[in-house]
């Protein structure tokens, strides 16, 4: 990557933003990629990124983002108010922060062209989703682009924002997106976020919130493919009596490498964290999932709860689950599980005895594994297109002869 | 109907039955009832089809065809049914799709066309509506969260819906109040006609108060050692397994 190329060329901004790039700059000169083997990479390599050419692409060929809803405003930074800069201005970069391994935050901070900000007005109840859609590909031309979203739900908002993050295939491309979203007080956010990445592509996703007090966020993170998606989810429980449902699916065919790292800080007294991740590997799949939970000195009265379950399906699939539980307060309630299997037989046994042959009943039941998550998105049609995508994948993910 | 013919099984290495022989013709209703790990449930097991039981000899004749060579699901598509005593939990997979799925499965085979979802819809209604189960139990996991009572019902819907020919209730009345089991055998004995044929695996006799039997079989360590009308089973209240196990 020619790191030191694009940031000479690249734009000076004097704006909110301009420190904030500045020290990103820095940053991402001195090591644009993550150290390899480090704790935070311990099970996903992107030394591949670094041989691939990439020029450096521009968003607005890729991002498209669907009209806005009454209550939401949807404006891009560079045509944005000075009143709605300096409404998103001191949220830029101080979610998805790179003062740690986060190397693909410092590029998108120091290379991203524009910034999609979507303010939900205070007190606004929006009934129609958001939605972004980003697709990458379809080139000759390797390409990285900097995708930058900011959403800001306001005091007592509620809305729902959906993100796709599709492929058009090509030449390899590499999307390595931020996303920062602040649920103010008392607000509520539902967040849906679709990748699915085709062998050739690299998909590298840091989504960062931050939840003001009596506030919900409720996240649902779903990747899969067959090359390689590293989507990192961050929330911080800022403000008492906030609560998070984060949940995902990760979901590996042939070659492809899908890794879920989640951090649920807790940072205030009474806030309730809700996580439940599935992980399916077939073929030759790999499937990670870093669930850190951080309950503060000051967070009593926490009350956590995190799942993962994990699919194997093929002898060279590979699954690796891993909660990181930190606990720094003494009245709490944490709570974990993680478990890691095949198919179970009795439920295999139970559908055939209906008289459903042996290969529909190993399909309904990999369907079936992913699909509460699915289920439980709140907006109907978040949840039909959670719900459609996922199956669509799992079924190509059976016919590749995994199941 | 069904012809056991000196059926020996196994599980894990372990001989479960021992020279089964029993004959159900279609129209009747035969109970077997015996002492825990006589193989009441290793019998409807094996003939259901569960891979985890080894047949070392002997067969089984349903309408004249090998039972024993079929694989469980071409059984069920012939019309040959099981209600699980602990019936298993499918999360992510709702009972409305698994119904389906399974009631197309068995039509198909039978050359009937495929219901569609309407018409499906309006059969799943019905049945709920005999066996008195909230029409939410459709959209919900399969027997995810259901109480031991809500399973039953669920498994006697699923015979309802598939009407096979030969339905193996296995301890169909373990974790039933009476209301319950008066319910779901509402739903068994609307199906008795000359065409059905019913075995009714159970420990005790009060199962046999709501799904009246034509004949009682006591099976004792693997084997049929008496047989005879619905008075059998009354005795075998009175008097307990003990006799027959000494005769055993």
């Amino acid at each position: 990557m020619r790191v030191d190329t694009w940031l000479d060329e690249r734009p000076v901004l004097l704006d909110e933003r301009a420190a904030v790039r500045a020290a990103a700059a820095d940053k991402s000169r001195a090591r644009p990629l993550p150290v390899p083997r480090s704790e935070h990479w311990k099970y996903t390599s992107t030394r591949a990124i670094g041989a691939l050419g990439l020029e450096i692409g521009a968003t607005a060929a890729t991002l498209t983002v669907g009209a806005a809803p009454q209550g939401v405003t949807i404006v891009r930074w560079s045509e944005a108010s000075p009143a709605q800069r300096a409404a998103a201005g001191p949220w830029f970069g101080r979610l998805a922060t790179f003062d740690g391994p986060e190397a693909f935050v410092a590029l998108n901070t120091a290379l991203h062209d524009d910034v999609v900000l979507i303010l939900v007005e205070a007190g606004a109840d929006v009934a129609d989703a958001v939605r972004i859609v980003h697709v990458a590909g379809g080139e000759d031309t390797p390409r990285v682009v900097f995708p930058r979203v900011l959403v800001l739900a306001e005091a007592g908002a509620k809305a729902t924002v959906i993100a796709e993050w599709r492929s058009a295939r090509g030449a390899p491309f590499v999307t390595a997106p931020v996303t920062e979203l602040v649920v103010g007080d008392g607000a509520s956010l539902e967040y849906v976020s679709v990748v699915a990445t085709p062998a050739s592509d690299f998909h590298l996703a840091t989504v960062a919130s931050t939840v003001a007090p009596g506030a919900t966020l409720q996240a649902t993170m779903l990747a899969f493919g067959e090359g390689l998606a590293r989507c990192d989810t961050i929330v911080t429980l800022a403000g008492a009596g906030a609560s998070v449902r984060l949940e995902g699916v990760g979901a590996a065919g042939a070659s492809g490498h899908i890794d879920h790292h989640t951090t649920i800080d807790h940072a205030a007294p009474d806030c309730t964290s809700r996580e439940v991740f599935r992980n399916i590997a077939g073929d030759h799949g790999t499937v990670v999932f870093n669930g850190r939970v951080v309950v503060r000195e000051q967070a009593q009265r926490s009350d956590s709860d995190q799942q993962n379950r994990s699919l194997l399906l093929s002898d060279d699939a590979t699954i690796n689950s891993k909660p990181e539980l930190e606990i720094y307060a003494d009245d709490v309630k944490c709570a974990h599980g993680s478990a890691i299997g095949a198919l179970d037989p009795e439920q295999v046994w139970y559908l055939r005895s209906r008289g459903i042959p042996d290969a529909l009943a190993r399909q309904m039941l990999v369907r079936g594994f992913g699909a509460d998550v699915a289920a439980r998105v709140a907006h109907p049609g978040a949840r039909a297109l959670a719900t459609d995508a996922l199956e669509a994948w799992l079924d190509q993910l059976i016919a590749g002869g995994a199941a | 109907m069904l012809e056991i013919k000196n059926l020996h099984a196994s599980i894990k290495g372990k001989a479960i039955l021992k020279g089964l022989d029993l004959v159900v013709p279609a129209g009747e209703v035969h109970a077997i009832m015996g002492p825990n790990g006589s193989g009441k449930s290793t019998l409807s097991k094996v003939l259901a089809g569960d891979e985890a039981y080894e047949v070392t000899e002997g067969q089984a004749l349903y309408k004249g065809k090998d039972l024993l060579t079929m694989s469980p699901d071409e059984r069920a598509r012939e019309g040959v049914f099981l209600a699980f005593q602990y019936p298993v939990e499918i999360p992510g997979v709702t009972n409305a799709y698994f119904l389906r799925t399974a009631l197309n499965a068995v039509r198909r085979h039978r050359g009937e066309p495929e219901l569609d979802a309407f018409t499906f819809l309006q059969r799943v209604k019905e049945a709920m509506k005999l066996l008195e189960m909230d029409a939410e139990f459709r959209n919900r996991f399969v027997n995810v969260g259901f109480s031991g009572g809500e399973k039953k019902r669920n498994e006697i819907l699923q015979l309802t819906l598939l009407n096979p020919s030969l339905a193996i209730l296995d301890e169909m009345d373990s974790g039933l109040d009476v209301d319950a089991l008066r319910i779901a055998s509402r739903g068994v004995n609307a199906l008795r006609d000359a065409d059905h044929a019913f075995l009714v695996i159970t420990h005790y006799q009060r199962l046999l108060d709501y799904i009246v039997p034509d004949h009682v079989h006591i099976l004792v360590d693997g084997r049929i050692v008496q047989s005879g009308d619905r008075s059998l089973a009354l005795d075998v209240e009175r008097a307990g397994y003990v006799d027959h196990q000494a005769s055993a």
